[in-house]
C-alpha cells in the first residue's frame, strides 16, 4: 500500500453508520474467501491507546491521593498533576464509550448479513475494483498484507502499509509506556535520594570550637543558613544562635558529619542538595555514634557558625554541638534525635 | 560500590526518571488536548490567510508567540505539529518551538527569581540582567534558526516533516455532528498523547541514567578552572539532564561561582534542545531538519556565550 492518506481512525465513517439513522443496515458479508475475519488491528489499537491512557491517568491520582507525589513533585505541581490525570481519564473514558459503541456496531452488522459482499475483508489476493459498489464499501473495510488497490482516506490500516502510522510501533510503545504503571505497582519509587556525598570537612577542623552564645532563633530554615553564608550582614545576624535543623546524617566520622536536605523547584530532577556541616565542639568529649545515625533523618540542634574556606573567599554553614558526653550526644535527644520531616525535600 | 550503594543508586535513578516524567505528563495532555481541539476545529486555511508568509517577520512573530501562548518545551510539541499540518509556515513554527519554552512569562519570572540577589557576587549577573540576556540570546537563536530552516525547507516541506496522521480538512468531506466531532478530537488527543509519553519516556530514562556518572561537585570545579569550555559543559548538561524550563534558572543559579555565559548557555541551550526534546522532535521532523536545528542551535548558543563570556570577562580564568 503505498498510497499516502492520514486519517487517523475511521470513527467518523462509522459513527455516521451507528449514530443516525441512516439507511437500513448494509449488506455485510464476514468473510472472505481466505476464511474467518483476521483480527481488528485498528480496534486493539484504539483500545490499548485507551487503556495506556487510562491506567496513566489512574496511577496520576493514586500518585496524588497516596501522597507519593510529594517525592517527586513540587506542591505548586500537585494540582497540575491532578488536573492533567482527570483530563486524561474524561478523554480516554470518553474514547472508550465510543469505540466500545462502534465496535458492537460493526460486529452487529458484520453479524446480521452474510450475503451481500461489498463490505469485506481484503486479503492478499484481493486486486478487483469495489468502490463502486456501495456507499459504505470505499469506506468500511480491513485491508490485508497484499491489498495493492486505491483506497479511499478512511480505512484501517494493515500490516504492511507504506506511509508513516503510528501504530507499527505499537508492541514497543506497550513496553515503554507500560515502565511508569508497572514501577507505580511495585510502590517505586519510595524514598527520596539516597545515594549523598559528605562535604570534605577535614579542612575545616581547626574551627570546631563554638562562638558567644546569642540565645536561641526559632523557625530559623534550612534554606536561610545556607543563603546568609554568603552574606555577610546575615551571617553576623546568625552566627552564635542556637538552631534546629532537618536532613540526612551522611559521614562516617565521630566528631563531624554532614547533614544534608534537598531543595526542589519543580521535580526531584532539578533538586540541588543543601549542606550544612555538624561538628562536636572541639573541648567536648563526646563521639558520635555515627553507624547508628548514619543515612537516618534527623533533628539537629545546635550553634549557628560560618566555617571559613580555605580560600577565604566563602563560608559553609555549620552547627556546633556542645555535648557533654557520648551518652549526651547520641541518647539524650538534646543534640540529635530521629525524625521523620513533613516531606523529604525544602520548596519555595 | 557496594550492594547498598548499587541499590541506593538505581532508586535515585527511578526517582529522577519518574520525577521528570509526572512533571511534564500533565503539559503533554495539556497540548495533546490543545492538539485535538486545532485538528478538529482550526479551519486549516485561517492559517494561511492571517499568519504572515514572509520569513523574517513569520520568524520575529513566531519567536515572540509564546509571550502570548506560554507552553513548555513538552507541551509545545504536540501543538506545533498540528499547527504546521494546518499550513502554518515551518520558519514560524521553529521560532515558537525554539524561543517559546524561554520567551514567556512564567520562565522569566522564574529565572528574574532564580537568580535575584546573585548580583551582589563578584562577577555575577543578578535577576533583571540573566533574565535579559537569556531571553535575548534565545529570542536571537530562534529567528536567526528559523530563517535558515525556513530557506533549506523551501518548497520541500513534505520530504522534511513526518506526515501526521488527521482528518481531511474538507468540511465537506466530514461528519460534522458533534458525537463524531467528539469522537475525532479524542482520537487524536489519545494518539498524540501516546506518541509523545512513548518519547518522554524514553528521554526521561535515558537523562536518568547519565546522572549515575557525574556529580554537581565535578562540573563546579571544571567550570572554575575553564571557562570558555565550561560553556561548551553547560551544553551538554543541559542536554543530558532534561530540565523543564522553569526550573533550570534555580538550577543553573546553584552554580554559584560559574561564569554567567555558561549559565546563559545552560538556560537557552536546555529548554530548545534535551534528550527527551530530541526523541519528541522526531515525530515532527525528519532527521536531517533535526541535524540541522541542533547544529544551528548549538553553534549559536556557543558563540553568543563565548562572545559574551570574552566582552564581560576576557580571556582571564575565572576565580
Amino acid at each position: 500500500m503505498a498510497h499516502d492518506h492520514h486519517n487517523i481512525s475511521p470513527c467518523g465513517l462509522s459513527l455516521s453508520l451507528t449514530m443516525t439513522d441512516s439507511p437500513p443496515a448494509p449488506p455485510l458479508p464476514s468473510q472472505n474467501d481466505q476464511g474467518p475475519l483476521p483480527p481488528a488491528s485498528w480496534f486493539q489499537e484504539q483500545f490499548l491507546q485507551a487503556g495506556i491512557a487510562s491506567a496513566l491517568g489512574g496511577i496520576s491520582v493514586g500518585l496524588y491521593t497516596s501522597g507519593r507525589v510529594n517525592l517527586m513533585l513540587a506542591p505548586k505541581f500537585h494540582g497540575w498533576l491532578l488536573g492533567g490525570a482527570v483530563v486524561l481519564l474524561a478523554v480516554a473514558a470518553v474514547r472508550l464509550a465510543l469505540l466500545i459503541k462502534m465496535a458492537a456496531r460493526v460486529r452487529a452488522s458484520l453479524a446480521a448479513t452474510e450475503s451481500i459482499s461489498h463490505v469485506h475483508v481484503h486479503g492478499p489476493d484481493c486486486h478487483h475494483d469495489h468502490h463502486n459498489e456501495g456507499a459504505v464499501a470505499t469506506s468500511q473495510h480491513i485491508h490485508g498484507p497484499g491489498c495493492g488497490h486505491t483506497h479511499d482516506e478512511t480505512h484501517v490500516h494493515g500490516p504492511d502499509c507504506g506511509h508513516d502510522h503510528s501504530h507499527q510501533w505499537l508492541p514497543l510503545q506497550v513496553m515503554v509506556l507500560a515502565i511508569p504503571v508497572i514501577l507505580f505497582g511495585l510502590n517505586l519509587p519510595n524514598e527520596a535520594f539516597g545515594n549523598m556525598k559528605a562535604l570534605d570537612l577535614d579542612a575545616y577542623s581547626a574551627q570546631m570550637e563554638s562562638v558567644g552564645d546569642k540565645g536561641s532563633a526559632d523557625n530559623v530554615s534550612f534554606l536561610q543558613l545556607e543563603r546568609a553564608a554568603s552574606n555577610p550582614e546575615a551571617r553576623s545576624l546568625y552566627e552564635g544562635k542556637s538552631v534546629q535543623l532537618v536532613g540526612r546524617f551522611v559521614g562516617d566520622h565521630d566528631k563531624r558529619f554532614t547533614l544534608i536536605r534537598y531543595k526542589m523547584n519543580c521535580c526531584a530532577a532539578d533538586a540541588v542538595p543543601l549542606n550544612a556541616a555538624i561538628m562536636v565542639d572541639s573541648e567536648s568529649p563526646g563521639r558520635l555514634d555515627y553507624r547508628h545515625w548514619s543515612n537516618k533523618w534527623v533533628e539537629v540542634k545546635g550553634q549557628v557558625r560560618f566555617l571559613k574556606s580555605k580560600d577565604g573567599k566563602s563560608f559553609l554553614t555549620a552547627l556546633i554541638l556542645k555535648a557533654k558526653d557520648s551518652d549526651d550526644l547520641n541518647k539524650s535527644d538534646t543534640w540529635i534525635r530521629e525524625t521523620v520531616p513533613d516531606s523529604p525535600f525544602l520548596t519555595e | 560500590m557496594s550492594d547498598a550503594q548499587i541499590i541506593l543508586k538505581i532508586k535515585d535513578f527511578l526517582l529522577i526518571f519518574t520525577s521528570i516524567f509526572y512533571e511534564a505528563l500533565p503539559f503533554i495532555v495539556v497540548g495533546a488536548l490543545i492538539a485535538g481541539l486545532l485538528e478538529e476545529f482550526l479551519p486549516g486555511k485561517l492559517l494561511t490567510r492571517w499568519f504572515p508568509r514572509a520569513s523574517l517577520t513569520g520568524a520575529i512573530l513566531g519567536a515572540g508567540l509564546g509571550l502570548v501562548f506560554p507552553m513548555c518545551e513538552c507541551g509545545i510539541v504536540p501543538i506545533m505539529r498540528r499547527l504546521l499540518r494546518k499550513g502554518l509556515p515551518l520558519g514560524s513554527c521553529v521560532a515558537y518551538l525554539l524561543a517559546g519554552p524561554v520567551i514567556n512569562p512564567i520562565v522569566l519570572l522564574s529565572t528574574f527569581f532564580a537568580f535575584s540577589g546573585m548580583g551582589e557576587n563578584p562577577g555575577q549577573l543578578g535577576g533583571g540582567a540573566m533574565t535579559a540576556l537569556r531571553a535575548g540570546m534565545a529570542y536571537l537563536i530562534a529567528v536567526v534558526t528559523a530563517l535558515f530552516v525556513q530557506a533549506y525547507a523551501s518548497g520541500r516541506e513534505q520530504e522534511l516533516l513526518v506526515p501526521l496522521p488527521g482528518q481531511n480538512d474538507d468540511e465537506n468531506g466530514r461528519d460534522m455532528r458533534l458525537l463524531a466531532r467528539v469522537d475525532r478530537v479524542t482520537a487524536v488527543v489519545l494518539h498524540d498523547f501516546i506518541d509523545i509519553s512513548f518519547f518522554l519516556i524514553l528521554g526521561a530514562l535515558m537523562s536518568a541514567g547519565v546522572r549515575l556518572f557525574y556529580s554537581q561537585d565535578d562540573i563546579s570545579s571544571f567550570s572554575m578552572a575553564h571557562p570558555i569550555p565550561s560553556i561548551f559543559l553547560m551544553m551538554v548538561l543541559a542536554y543530558l539532564l532534561c530540565l523543564c524550563s522553569e526550573a533550570d534558572a534555580f538550577v543553573a543559579a546553584s552554580f554559584v561561582k560559574m561564569v554567567p555565559a555558561a549559565k546563559a548557555a545552560f538556560l537557552v541551550f536546555g529548554p530548545m534542545m534535551d534528550i527527551k526534546l530530541m526523541l519528541m522532535y522526531t515525530r515532527v521532523f525528519r532527521p536531517r531538519l533535526i541535524v540541522l536545528i541542533v547544529t544551528l542551535v548549538a553553534i549559536q548558543t556557543f558563540v553568543l556565550a563565548t562572545m559574551y563570556h570574552l566582552a564581560t570577562v576576557g580571556f582571564s580564568v575565572a576565580e
